[in-house]
């Protein structure tokens, strides 16, 4: 279904739509709508502005190259240009070698302001749920969930890093996401 | 592999760290089981969402100018598509003719413009109103049917039209509908083009869906 467009403008789908249709209009606000997001997780994976302007820039030129392969039955356009930007930064990571975040840190920056007058109440509502959930978990499930899902590390390579056996990392990743999931199915049946 | 197989894996592939070997094996299964597939969307959505809550940072200053700069190089250096998929903006109908021809690759071809039907030998090019469920016109669709390549285009101009990816359809003369691609319609334009692999001569009708799958507009063939 087509998204409502938020205040004042039109809807994710239609401003990527434009991108790829080289609408420079639509281009631009495309891109200050999804920069402040698609920044912010490239500057926290790899904490260098320079190299994270860089993947951001990457990260919105594959959103114009790739946009026709959205679909939308498959998520919102933000989680597809905020996975081009994370495998990105992940890419960059694995090839300097650099040490990942400590995920709590992660886990405790300043969540968003808020302030965007682009970013749709659903959204903010959802995010803080999603901080709510992750500081409920366990700090090794949140840990674990937060190597997975930021920095894409393995079962494997967490077991490692952590020192755990493969199964102990396989089920902090699981029931991490799953209790996640959980509190959010309870937020959304809460309205 | 079964379903308790495969639950001990679907959050790592939903959180796309699963590797490779054990990947393929687990999205052979869910291809074929709806309970696992679902809770595959699920754990997608949370592994998404978890992305959505991360932390925002204003960049440097003239960043959306760098981008933009960087993607209008881009464009310049774009290489001819696929001759297998154009995306057009708003164009006549008299224009994707056009196209049809040159990347069609059918110079010299003998072209006549009918209203055609199946049975017809020989290149022929049509074009059709595509008229919405409540009468309007909101469109239209041309097919060029040659050898060996057959093409499909698809026009929308009307604001009555949401902004929305739509979906493309053929409805053939042997009862079965044929997916075609998908048209991005901004600000009521939208257009879309793609070589055929079925014969444009049996299709009945072609039809653009919403995202529900309801039909927005319809071009009647016969």
């Amino acid at each position: 279904m087509a998204m409502a467009p938020p205040p004042g403008g039109l809807s994710d789908e239609a401003l990527l739509a434009g991108l790829t249709f080289g609408d420079p209009e639509a281009g631009r606000a495309f891109v200050q709508r999804f920069q402040r997001r698609v920044f912010g997780l490239a500057l926290a994976v790899l904490r260098d502005p320079v190299l994270a302007e860089d993947i951001a820039q990457e990260a919105f030129l594959r959103a114009w190259r790739h946009g026709p392969s959205y679909d939308p039955r498959r998520g919102t356009v933000s989680a597809w240009l905020l996975r081009i930007t994370r495998n990105l930064a992940i890419d960059a990571l694995r090839l300097r070698r650099a040490e990942v975040m400590d995920p709590e840190v992660l886990a405790a920056i300043a969540p968003p302001d808020g302030d965007s007058v682009e970013e749709a109440a659903m959204t903010a509502a959802t995010a803080a749920t999603v901080r709510r959930a992750l500081r409920s978990l366990p700090e090794e499930q949140a840990r674990a969930l937060m190597l997975a899902a930021f920095y894409g590390r393995t079962a494997e390579e967490i077991s490692r890093a952590e020192d755990i056996p493969l199964g102990t990392a396989k089920t902090r990743i699981r029931l991490g996401l799953r209790r996640i999931r959980a509190q959010l199915t309870t937020a959304a049946e809460e309205g | 592999m079964d379903c308790s197989d495969a639950d001990l894996m679907l959050d790592e592939l939903a959180l796309d760290v699963l590797p490779g070997d054990r990947r393929a094996a687990l999205l052979a299964h869910v291809e074929e089981c709806p309970n696992c597939r679902r809770l595959l969307d699920q754990l997608t959505e949370t592994a998404d969402d978890l992305l959505l809550a991360g932390p925002e940072a204003a960049p440097p200053a003239g960043f959306e100018d760098r981008v933009l700069a960087r993607i209008a190089q881009g464009d310049q250096r774009r290489r001819p598509r696929d001759r297998n998929a154009l995306r057009l903006s708003a164009w006549t109908a008299s224009a994707a003719a056009v196209v049809l021809l040159v990347v069609g690759g059918l110079t010299g071809a003998v072209i006549g413009r009918s209203t055609g039907g199946p049975g017809e030998s020989g290149e022929q090019l049509r074009t059709v109103q595509l008229i919405s469920a409540s009468g309007a016109d909101i469109g239209d669709v041309s097919t060029y049917t040659g050898d060996p390549s057959s093409w499909f285009f698809m026009r929308v101009e009307s604001d009555g039209v949401p902004d929305a990816t739509y979906r493309c359809v053929l409805d053939m003369d042997d009862g079965s509908t044929v997916a075609i691609g998908r048209l991005w319609a901004v600000k009521g334009h939208g257009g879309w083009g793609d070589h055929l692999s079925v014969d444009p001569r049996h299709a009945v009708a072609a039809r653009l869906l919403d995202p529900k799958g309801s039909t927005v507009g319809t071009a009647r063939f016969r």
